[in-house]
């Protein structure tokens, strides 16, 4: 029998799942897509110590893969390990994507991209919630309905620099230290361990303490009233007879459904896609906000040689945040390097590799490697659904213009001066600006209460589409240079819920035709 | 599976570069296959004893099948005769193969092929050209891979040297792969075509190009390459033929090259049902390639990580580079490593490293000992580097 769905939500990333609680668990009948499907993901590694690992003859192959080019080791091993790689595959050719100067990453598989992020689970803050509306005021709700129900924690256990940096943090002046919110789990629950600091993280969870959607998933497929369809890959959106119909390809044939609510929480990617061709604006640029991003090093000297801890944490250990101009809040976070490649720093340092590798080891142990992060206003991206006689093909140019840059290595040498109190020493050719779009955080291409034909209202309904709704980081305002995720995971469980108690309200949920 | 036309093979020249490959695989897709020559060729084929001049025999058609299911390839050529000995004798062999009723006749031919060409061997050819034209010729370019032989031989062996005098390296070949000039002449009695056909690479390469990358993907060797004047080097290959010791390079090779004009053939390449590979991928499929590659994998492995790799380790490497050897310095590696970055040496040496330190011996090695053992370790790896960084910056390989 046909599942009747009162709501399709299209994505099964953390968006997706976050819409679709309030909806499950209010009656609703709700119909999940996504693309995911094929071969199974290659699973992480499971030795009980990263020290273990690498002891192991597991590693080369879970490191570099079985065979193809190493990919480069400037940037996060996740990208380059086999199973981020089949994380990440297919993503450019199902949205049909074109870059220039943009980096763009996305996933076709359950979960979406938070099968390999960082989990770091922060909040807008209220600055940054501000242009929200009323919206704002009903967040703190949701944020701490999505916290209970992901499980977030800080970190156990600090790598010995990091600790060396959070010991003197009485010192700090000028900038915000806090031990960073992950949504990592520090006591288990049903199907998922808590965190035992291996240090694995970045190689992926075999464990489950760290959060992604798939784990939601799992357990919304336990209801009766959601049904989950895999292996669909949206092309369009069209309304008719107060229904909202959705087509896509699947298994080689062409696949319709059809609900008098669509939820769009695909990716800002993927999303855009879909709503840009419903709007019919093709040829039309949009605003895209990267967050500009970029990376720095510091180094504590007493502990340059010293030997890698057994336990460690591979995601963010502490998080900051400076004011690099009056007004501006630059935000990041600060890992250790042990859980790193040696070749990240080795490729760096104009040595032979023999001593490249031997200087790497002795300095890993004493560095803090840390991220920073501008808000998203001062990136200049747009994005284009361009025609080309089929699908159309996604456009994304990225652009950061030389103020911003400054800005960013301003922060950074800021963030190098307030840091010498507390023991670190900024290695000043270790700081780098990354390619717009390095965030992995696109964001604010259907703003809610944007004005403009691309936009969503403050319930992220689209412009001019009754039952259309946009969740995911699409329909941000604007990007903080507070990692956006959980705002994003806030906003949708927002959003479902005001769905659910619409659709309770009246049984059909009539959306207008248009 | 063999198609209509072609199920038996009657082969001349079958014992040479090109023939021994052609027979191989036609046997391997299940056809018959019948060598005409003076020598006969391996346990599954038959052979008749003939030379050129003669006629096809009788019994050279398999009987069990109807002649219009069988086909002729002629790639016997006669170096030392004269006009009259190639041209009349394979019109004699095209003419009697006709008249029994074979359902293709295949004549190797080449790119020189031209009324005009420098050298005899391509005057000849166009001349039989003229001869038998309702049969196919296809104009083989330079071919490579394959047991070390004919010309390819001799160019493997002249980049061994460690300079080499050429003439006109700016002139292009087209080259091809055995396997493919195989697939040509397979694809040509397959779809019963007739004519002249182009079957050599689709992109012209200068010559120089060419033996740079045999030395590279062979050798792991840059070539240095000395243009000489023809005359010269005419007279160059009159020595070869008497000093002892250097390859010996026959003048009409020369003549050859210098002769060689580009031809267009990716439309005649898709008639015939042949995907001509990059050349880069083709010399690294070849066993030469792959022990070069294993042999650079080895040094740069020793050289990143100070220990002798693991069988693990080389095969990453070697996995990682499918496009091939590269040219590299032989002694001091370290002491060669350019101090930038962006050379195929260093790009290599450091995916050397990475590879190497992902495995547990160097993980061992790098932890093992107190902390003062691991610091004076580095002090003096960092002291010796210091030394060797004014050699990088004046030797360093940039290949």
């Amino acid at each position: 029998m046909p599942f009747a769905a009162d709501v399709i939500i299209i994505g099964s990333g953390p968006a997706g799942v976050s819409a679709a609680w309030p909806l499950v668990e209010s009656g609703a009948r709700v119909l999940m897509l996504d693309a995911s499907g094929g071969a199974a993901l290659p699973p992480p590694p499971s030795q009980p110590t990263i020290n273990a690992w690498r002891a192991s003859t597991d590693r080369l192959h879970d490191e570099l893969g079985a065979s193809g080019p190493l990919g480069s080791a400037l940037r996060s091993p996740k990208f380059a390990t086999p199973l981020g790689q089949a994380i990440l595959a297919g993503f450019e050719d199902a949205v049909r994507l074109r870059t220039e100067g943009y980096f763009a990453v996305g996933s076709l598989a359950s979960g979406g991209l938070s099968r390999l992020w960082g989990a770091l689970a922060t909040e807008f803050s209220d600055a940054d919630l501000a242009g929200w509306g009323d919206a704002g005021g009903a967040m703190a709700a949701s944020y701490a309905r999505v916290r209970a129900r992901i499980g977030t924690s800080a970190p156990s256990v600090l790598s010995p620099s990091v600790d060396r940096l959070w010991r003197a943090k009485n010192k700090a002046r000028g900038f915000t230290l806090d031990l960073a919110s992950n949504a990592v789990l520090a006591a288990p629950r049903e199907g998922r361990d808590a965190c035992n600091a291996c240090g694995l993280c970045l190689q992926g969870c075999a464990r489950g303490s760290i959060y992604h959607g798939a784990q939601d998933l799992q357990a919304l497929r336990r209801h009766g009233n959601f049904a989950y369809r895999p292996g669909v890959r949206v092309t369009e959106l069209a309304s008719e007879a107060g229904l909202h119909r959705v087509t896509g390809r699947s298994a080689g044939e062409t696949v319709h459904f059809a609900a008098p609510a669509v939820i769009l929480a695909a990716g800002t990617l993927m999303t855009t896609r879909l709503a840009l061709r419903r709007l019919g604006l093709w040829g039309q640029p949009v605003r895209i906000e990267s967050n500009p991003v970029g990376g720095t090093a510091f180094v504590v000297p007493s502990l340059i040689g010293s030997a890698a801890p057994d336990r460690t944490f591979g995601l963010g250990q502490l998080f900051y945040t400076i004011v690099p101009e009056p007004g501006v809040e630059a935000a990041g976070v600060f890992y250790g390097a042990e859980t790193l490649a040696l070749a990240s720093v080795a490729e760096r340092l104009p040595l032979t590799r023999g001593a490249a590798m031997r200087l790497a080891h002795a300095l890993m142990p004493a560095l803090v490697l840390a991220t920073g992060y501008l808000p998203g206003r001062f990136s200049d991206n747009s994005l284009t659904l361009e025609e080309d006689g089929a699908e159309g093909r996604l456009v994304i140019r990225g652009r950061q213009d030389k103020p911003v840059e400054a800005m960013l290595r301003r922060s950074f040498r800021g963030l190098g001066r307030q840091l010498r109190p507390l023991g670190g020493w900024q290695l000043p050719s270790a700081t780098h600006v990354l390619e717009p779009g390095s965030d992995a955080h696109p964001g604010a291409t259907l703003p809610m209460g944007g004005s403009g034909p691309a936009a969503t209202d403050r319930q992220g309904e689209l412009a001019g589409v009754r039952g259309l709704y946009v969740v995911d980081g699409a329909a941000l305002p604007t990007l903080s240079a507070r990692h956006p995720t959980l705002t994003i995971m806030a906003n949708a469980d927002r959003i479902g819920r005001a769905l659910a108690q619409k659709i309770a309200a009246k049984p059909m949920v009539a959306a207008g035709a248009h | 599976m063999a198609d209509r036309t072609g199920r038996h093979l009657i082969i001349t020249g079958g014992t040479g570069y090109i023939g021994q490959r052609v027979v191989a695989l036609a046997l391997r897709q299940g056809r018959s296959v019948t060598l005409l020559g003076r020598r006969p060729g391996p346990a599954a084929t038959r052979h008749i004893a003939w030379t050129l001049g003669e006629p096809l025999p009788a019994d050279a058609l398999d009987p069990a099948l109807p002649p219009g299911e069988q086909a002729l390839v002629h790639l016997a050529h006669d170096w030392q005769g004269d006009a009259d000995r190639n041209v009349v004798a394979t019109r004699t062999l095209f003419d009697s193969a006709r008249d029994a009723g074979l359902g293709a006749r295949v004549f190797i031919s080449s790119q020189s092929a031209r009324e005009q060409a420098l050298n005899r061997y391509g005057r000849l050819k166009w001349a039989v050209e003229q001869q038998v034209t309702d049969a196919v010729s296809l104009r083989v370019g330079l071919v490579y891979g394959g047991p070390i032989q004919a010309m390819y031989g001799l160019l493997c062996r002249i980049t061994r040297l460690p300079i080499l005098p050429m003439v006109d390296p700016h002139r292009c070949v087209q080259p091809i792969h055995l396997d493919e000039v195989a697939q040509g002449i397979f694809g040509a009695i397959d779809r019963s075509l007739t004519g002249v056909f182009a079957l050599t690479g689709p992109e012209p390469l200068p010559f120089g190009h060419f033996l740079k990358a045999l030395a590279r993907a062979y050798g792991g060797r840059r070539l240095p390459i000395v243009p000489v004047p023809l005359k010269l080097a005419l007279f160059g290959c009159d020595m070869t033929a008497r000093l002892p010791l250097i390859p010996t390079v026959d003048r009409e090779r020369v003549l050859g090259l210098a002769g060689t004009e580009p031809i267009a053939a990716a439309a005649d390449l898709a008639r015939l049902g042949v995907v001509v590979q990059p050349l880069g991928a083709g010399l690294a499929a070849e066993p030469a390639g792959r022990r070069a590659l294993l042999a650079e994998g080895r040094a740069f492995l020793v050289s990143a990580a100070g220990i002798a790799p693991e069988p693990a380790l080389l095969k990453r490497y070697v996995r990682a580079f499918a496009e091939g050897a590269i040219a590299r310095p032989r002694l001091l590696l370290r002491w060669r490593e350019p101090l930038s970055g962006g050379s195929d040496f260093a790009l290599r040496l450091r995916a050397a490293a990475r590879i190497a330190e992902a495995s547990p011996r160097t993980d061992a090695a790098l932890s093992a000992g107190s902390r003062t053992g691991r610091m004076a370790r580095l002090a003096g790896t960092m002291m010796l580097d210091a030394f060797r960084m004014p050699s990088r910056l004046v030797f360093g390989f940039r290949g």
